[in-house]
């Protein structure tokens, strides 16, 4: 009898679980197509623009293109998880940089086409965070924190700034080619 | 009664739990046959998993379809763009030949 009762009692917690999930993953994904919108105005915006050199606006078509597939949402988690890559591959990071051909390009933009660059870059981390809800969901909590009152950024102040220095690796690829 | 026996009474009538859960150890798949088809009606319920399933899969066939049409668009406006950058690149670099 006692197998039978906890049988039971697991199908209905199994049941409430995916049933929170699916509904939170239901908005999550309404929320992702107003993203959406705005990263795919903001990348068109690049490409059409003539006055982005071609690098960059290869640069946001791949982004585009890649965005939604949970690999940015997962390379800042992995930041968060694995502090090796905070210590280790900055440096290899910039040096793969040196290679890419993009780089020379960005040299060349003005603040205010780096900045829209950067807008284009957040938008597709955060479509990325609501196109695969569970990771995504993860991500949002932990970055949160960052914006939190101090009582609480105290608590956690270790994991938002891991991720914030994850970011800022992320985004050094993408805005400040290495010297 | 007999002893062992868990007397269950419901009104007027009265049965023997302890006959049910030997019934269901003795028939398991049948007993999850009814729990399977009860939990269909209830699962079948607007508010219940079934709809929350079907929401779910439509969202993300609407986010889906959504995003691969603007790909395309994306593309297109790509391809035209790089077509007409090597163009121009192609011109000057004539040009510089020609002089």
């Amino acid at each position: 009898m006692m197998w039978l009762i906890v049988t039971v009692v697991a199908a209905v917690a199994m049941t409430l679980l995916l049933d929170r999930y699916l509904r939170r993953s239901a908005k999550s994904f309404m929320r992702g197509e107003e993203i959406w919108s705005e990263l795919q105005t903001n990348a068109a915006q690049i490409v059409e623009n003539e006055r982005y050199p071609l690098g960059v606006a290869c640069l946001a078509h791949a982004l585009s293109e890649a965005a939604g597939c949970g690999c940015f949402v997962r390379a800042m988690l992995m930041g968060h998880y694995t502090p090796k890559l905070l210590f280790w591959r900055r440096q290899r990071a910039a040096a793969k940089l040196q290679h890419t051909p993009w780089v020379d390009d960005l040299s060349q933009l003005s603040e205010a086409q780096k900045k829209q660059l950067n807008t284009l870059f957040i938008k597709v981390i955060i479509f990325d965070s609501y196109a695969n809800p569970l990771q995504g969901w993860l991500l949002r909590r932990l970055v949160r924190n960052h914006f939190a009152p101090e009582a609480k950024k105290a608590v956690l102040s270790v994991v938002a700034r891991k991720l914030v220095a994850t970011a800022d690796i992320m985004a050094a690829g993408g805005l400040r080619p290495a010297t | 009664m007999k002893d062992g026996s868990t007397p269950v009474k419901i009104g007027d009538s009265e049965f023997d739990l302890t006959q049910v859960g030997d019934w269901v150890l003795a028939h398991p798949w049948l007993a999850l046959a009814v729990v399977a088809i009860a939990y269909v009606f209830w699962i079948s319920r607007k508010e219940g998993l079934l709809g929350a399933g079907l929401e779910y899969l439509s969202r993300k066939s609407e986010l889906r379809a959504k995003v691969e049409s603007d790909r395309m668009r994306l593309r297109e406006t790509f391809r035209n763009r790089a077509i007409s950058d090597s163009r121009e690149s192609t011109g000057v670099h004539e040009e510089g030949d020609a002089e």
